[in-house]
């Protein structure tokens, strides 16, 4: 039996190792976007906040490497103030949501237009009367529709009825982000990603109808690139270095973290430890890193924003053993389609279509290479919709997906079942007939 | 998630879970108290160290309130995944071993 005392420690040094992880996070994105920025960092926040932000803009492309990353650790770091203001005891999905969100302050999410869709959600949240921290994540997360705070809100000035409909929009989020989860069983890791893909794909039409529509953008940053790589190296193996260290310097545990399905609510700082967490989390960072650079892709603000959501996740679901299918089925499809291997929406696909792993991890390999392959299709034919106002359009991809092959695999299941049996009965009935 | 169906949700899970444990149930009560439900689950059953990494597990993640939003998979998963997403609605678990089995008490606030 644990005792009372016990369980209090425990949980004191969750909060502590974690919230001092996400803040030295923070601090390092900061610090580096204040070197690399120098005197225009100011400029670029500046041309970040007014800059539509739909995708694909790269912030590294419009404004600067400096900016970027100020800007990134900025937002990481009053998110991470959120959970110590809501007295929140951070978990897998802490470290998820905040490193999510760091990702796609490189390339969307910015210090001013995340805030209408948050202020939605708690609005919603308090007039049902559910404590605040019921729908804290589906906030964090649902920061995915950011850009359309600047497009409603900033596009002409100052406009008070965009702020309502973005405050609307924050406000749907939790009712449906509660009804996504029924449809796709917690086999897409990006829910509030598929979530804001419908809100956004009922948007872009109404806003397609008003003809209100944003021209499609195309900012995609391949500058200077040691730098960045010797910085997202250099971060990712001190994560690793820090599991480790937590970890007594051994890997012992990590093959136990390795047979989770990775399926909705895989939480590995709750069902393991921080330790292993971060290890998994520094392995999953490095091997991002690596394949973009293996492909010759360049690090940018959204290839590193793919690398910072797959690293993050490795405390919620992912690990190498349940992407790596699904990575095989994406580059499968990427080396026979149209698109080059390392054209941005492939390797986009690859970073942030690990969100299936789930499917790898609960049904197998082939399943995993099924449910990669029809991504890398998918999410090319999805962006539209939304006009690219969901910046978790791979989320979006991937919630069909997983409702798609669902019942396929069921009925394959039944299938294999009914077959090996008629096979097995054939057989027994032959047996019988010559009086084996 | 409407209460009673949590409730009705939350004993179901566990019974199942310790049913694929090879527990014998040999009862399961709900009380409706004024503040909250009380759930009482008597197995018995071989309790090994998975079972109580199991439980103690649940014990953990009854105090992430905020992981409330993922209840909505409790309804379908028929596995301890499934009591995972439920248990950030746990007010107290409490569970006591002994020679006979498992003993598991249950408090969800109404």
């Amino acid at each position: 039996m644990y005792n009372k005392s016990d369980l209090l420690s425990y949980a004191e040094v969750f909060v502590l190792l974690i919230l001092r992880f996400l803040y030295f996070t923070s601090m390092i994105f900061m610090l580096f976007g204040l070197i690399t920025g120098n005197f225009d960092l100011l400029q670029q926040m500046r041309i970040i906040l007014i800059s539509p932000d739909y995708l694909i803009t790269d912030y590294m492309a419009i404004a600067g490497v400096g900016g970027a990353f100020f800007n990134s650790g900025v937002l990481m770091l009053l998110f991470t103030l959120i959970l110590k203001l809501l007295s929140i005891n951070p978990s897998g999905v802490s470290i998820a949501s905040v490193m999510t969100i760091g990702g796609f302050a490189l390339f969307g999410k910015n210090v001013f237009n995340v805030w209408p869709i948050v202020l939605g959600v708690f609005l919603y949240t308090w007039l049902v009367g559910e404590n605040i921290r019921t729908y804290l994540y589906v906030a964090f997360f649902g920061t995915a529709l950011a850009p359309i705070s600047t497009h409603l809100i900033l596009s002409n000035g100052f406009n008070l009825t965009g702020l309502f409909f973005v405050l609307l929009i924050g406000f749907l989020l939790p009712p449906l982000a509660s009804f996504s989860l029924t449809l796709h069983r917690g086999y897409n890791l990006y829910n509030v990603g598929f979530t804001a893909g419908f809100l956004g794909m009922f948007l872009g039409a109404i806003l397609k109808a008003y003809d209100l529509q944003p021209e499609p953008r195309y900012f995609w940053y391949e500058g200077e690139q040691s730098l960045l790589a010797m910085f997202i190296f250099t971060f990712f193996i001190g994560v690793l270095l820090y599991g480790l260290k937590l970890n007594n310097w051994s890997f012992k545990g990590y093959l136990r973290l390795l047979n989770y399905s990775g399926k909705l609510l895989t939480d590995f700082v709750l069902l393991e430890n921080e330790a292993l967490s971060f290890i998994n989390i520094g392995i999953l960072g490095l091997l991002g890193t690596a394949y973009v650079l293996l492909i010759r892709a360049p690090l940018n603000g959204p290839t590193i924003g793919g690398i910072m959501t797959l690293a993050g996740f490795g405390a919620l679901g992912k690990h190498p053993r349940n992407i790596l299918p699904v990575v095989l089925g994406i580059v499968i499809g990427a080396i026979t389609n149209s698109q080059p291997v390392n054209s941005a929406a492939m390797v986009l696909a690859v970073l942030f279509g690990t969100t299936l792993a789930p499917i790898a991890g609960e049904f197998g390999i082939i399943w995993g290479i099924i449910a990669g392959f029809l991504h890398s299709a998918l999410v090319m034919n999805l962006g539209f919709l939304h006009l690219g106002m969901n910046l978790y359009n791979n989320g979006f991809s991937g919630g069909f997906i997983a409702i798609f092959l669902q019942p396929i695999i069921d009925a394959w299941k039944k299938l294999k079942e009914a077959v090996q049996q008629r096979l097995f009965g054939n057989k027994d009935k032959e047996g019988v007939e010559n009086g084996n | 998630m409407e209460i009673e169906k949590l409730i009705v949700v939350t004993l179901n899970e566990i019974v199942y879970y310790l049913l694929k444990k090879d527990a014998h149930i040999i009862s399961s009560e709900i009380v409706s108290l004024e503040k909250d439900f009380h759930i009482l689950i008597e197995a018995n059953m071989p309790v090994g160290d998975e079972v109580l990494r199991d439980l103690s597990l649940i014990k953990k993640i009854k105090d992430h309130p905020e992981l409330k939003y993922y209840s909505a998979l409790g309804e379908q998963i028929g596995n301890l995944q499934g009591i995972y997403s439920i248990a950030p609605y746990l007010n107290k678990i409490d569970f006591d071993v002994s020679d006979e089995g498992l003993k598991v008490e249950l408090f969800v606030r109404k």
